[in-house]
């Protein structure tokens, strides 16, 4: 009887074996993926762009290029040794830029109080730009990290498959509508 | 069906950020306190920072309290492969600032495996006194049983030093029935041959026997038989109808599933024809039960524990014995199935199909009269697509 269903549908007969070899596996969305999309989605914002310059603009008005250089370069250094902790926590960035503003600031009063003396007013408004810019550029690392939310989630990789399905191997798989 | 959190989590966005930040502050605040002159610039730079992180965590923290769970749509079966949605309904009561941001996850498990953290669903914004949906789609591909929840909701506003979580630790069970196979139309020859046509020899209806029904009188059917009132009601003076009886404890034919795990193969490969074997009894069963036939399912779910379930052609018996069907594994014994089958084969005659999970047929298989499925038969009478 065998020897008859293999002549009737050999293509057929041959699956089980396949399924039960086939290792494909839908990929999980891991950390990596999502740092890059988050990336991608902030190098495609405006506004990001636009508020960060306003930041650099604004600190450079209110206490010098020299005092915003040396607050950039300890914000590189954080950024160049906390790489990892921001790709995947990427409010990191945010407390890093109020960090540098702090800092720049910080600076100011330490080395030039005669300059902030004489223009009162002008370091002021230029503070209160920064800070705007502070939040601006908070909000907008905020909405890249909603966007670029992984669409989808599957389970732990299942040994087996139920049935003839071969399109992977997962027990339960879920996606936000 | 109101919830309310369970538990609240509080985690810092980012622990070294907030270290950075901190330490800037520190040294913004000493670096003015030496110099005073412009203070008016000072306080401004050091104030502005400090009452924006501590607004948007006071925010934060005090949104989260006002979230509830108003209600979580889901059914209570689905079908393996079959896919549902699952709707979770958030409700916010707070009146001081509305709920910005809101993320709602939940976990979802099998007895083996567990997404942790399922897909984050964003709700923007939610009044208080309103209430707002997150919705996902859910497909188990596994039969048996899926737990959804604990459910979580979070805030994070941009700018607070925490993130805010709201546990509902609620768990809701949907039970996974299995996927059913599409026969192919010749699965019917599966009972060619094999059905018992026995004969009627009593006119009248014996004690065991039931009531099911009535039909048209046929030349031989006794007079004691006819169902008087119908036979008045009819138009044709000459239309007679008759009683039918039946006797209750008779099924048509009987499947008997094999749980036993096959001497070859791999545990994976023993859990996969199993998979196999139960989507192709279900599919059997409905394929009879179209045919109006009374199928007696037995199998063993135990070292002592078998399963008889006699499925009438009724979706309510269909829907029991899928149920049933959901919650089986390897538990059987070789030599208990054995006289399960022995004992079939006697109470059916040759109305017996055997679903084994062996590659062969066994020698002691050889000499009863049973159709004995194994799983190289299955796919010949399966389509590819599985039937949802």
């Amino acid at each position: 009887m065998i020897d008859w269903f293999r002549r009737a549908d050999p293509a057929f007969y041959d699956k089980e074996r396949f399924v039960l070899q086939a290792e494909a596996q839908v990929p999980r969305y891991s950390e990596e993926a999502q740092a890059e999309s988050r990336l991608a989605v902030l190098r495609e914002d405006r506004v990001f762009q636009v508020a960060l310059a306003i930041v650099a603009l604004a600190l450079v008005l209110a206490a010098g290029f020299h005092a915003f250089a040396a607050a950039a370069a300890v914000a590189g250094l954080v950024a160049f040794l906390f790489e990892r902790e921001a790709r995947s926590r990427p409010q990191l960035a945010t407390w890093t830029i109020l960090a540098v503003v702090l800092l720049t600031f910080a600076y100011a009063f330490a080395f030039e109080p005669a300059t902030l003396a004489a223009r009162v007013p002008l370091e002021l408004a230029a503070e209160a730009l920064a800070y705007l810019g502070v939040c601006t550029v908070a909000g907008r690392i905020r909405r890249a990290e909603l966007l670029a939310r992984p669409e989808g989630l599957v389970s732990l990789p299942q040994s087996i498959v139920p049935l003839l399905d071969r399109s992977h191997h997962h027990a339960i798989i879920c996606w936000r509508e | 069906m109101i919830a309310t959190p369970d538990r609240y989590e509080l985690n810092a966005t980012s622990r070294v950020g907030l270290i950075l930040a901190g330490a800037a502050f520190v040294l913004a605040a000493c670096a003015g306190a030496t110099n005073p002159s412009p203070r008016a610039v000072i306080v401004f730079a050091l104030a502005f920072p400090l009452l924006w992180v501590a607004f948007a965590t006071f925010i934060s923290l005090r949104t989260i309290r006002g979230l509830k769970i108003l209600n979580v749509d889901l059914p209570e079966r689905t079908r393996a492969l079959g896919g549902f949605r699952l709707r979770l309904t958030l409700a916010y009561d707070g009146s001081f600032f509305p709920a910005v941001g809101i993320l709602a996850n939940a976990r979802f498990s099998t007895d083996e495996v567990e997404i942790a953290g399922g897909p984050w669903d964003e709700i923007p914004l939610l009044d208080g006194g309103r209430a707002a949906h997150a919705e996902w789609e859910v497909l188990a591909k596994q039969r048996g049983r899926l737990y959804v929840g604990p459910f979580r909701a979070a805030i994070e506003l941009p700018g607070s030093a925490l993130r805010a979580t709201a546990v509902f630790d609620g768990v809701h069970t949907v039970t996974v029935l299995p996927a059913t196979f599409q026969l192919e139309p010749f699965a019917d020859a599966l009972l060619s041959g094999r059905h018992v046509a026995e004969g009627r020899y009593h006119k009248t209806p014996v004690a065991t026997e039931e009531y099911v029904g009535a039909r048209e009188y046929r030349p031989g059917d006794s007079p004691k038989l006819i169902h008087r009132v119908l036979s008045l009601r009819s138009r044709d003076p000459n239309e007679l109808y008759v009683r039918e009886f039946q006797d209750p404890s008779r099924d048509d034919l009987c499947i008997v599933l094999d749980t036993a795990a096959p001497l070859d193969g791999d545990s994976s490969a023993h859990q996969y024809r199993l998979e196999k074997a139960i989507c192709f009894v279900a599919a059997l069963c409905r394929t009879f039960a179209a045919r109006r036939l009374t199928v007696r399912f037995v199998c063993q779910r135990g070292s002592r524990d078998v399963l008889s379930l006699r499925v009438r052609p009724l979706d309510a018996e269909l829907d029991r014995l899928e149920v049933a069907l959901s919650q089986i594994g390897l538990g059987g014994d070789r030599k208990v199935i054995g006289r399960l089958l022995h004992a079939e084969v006697r109470r059916h005659g040759s109305a017996v199909i055997f679903v084994s999970l062996r590659s062969r047929e066994a020698v002691e298989q050889q000499r009863l009269r049973v159709v004995t499925l194994t799983p190289d038969h299955v796919p010949i009478f399966t389509h590819e697509v599985v039937a949802r």
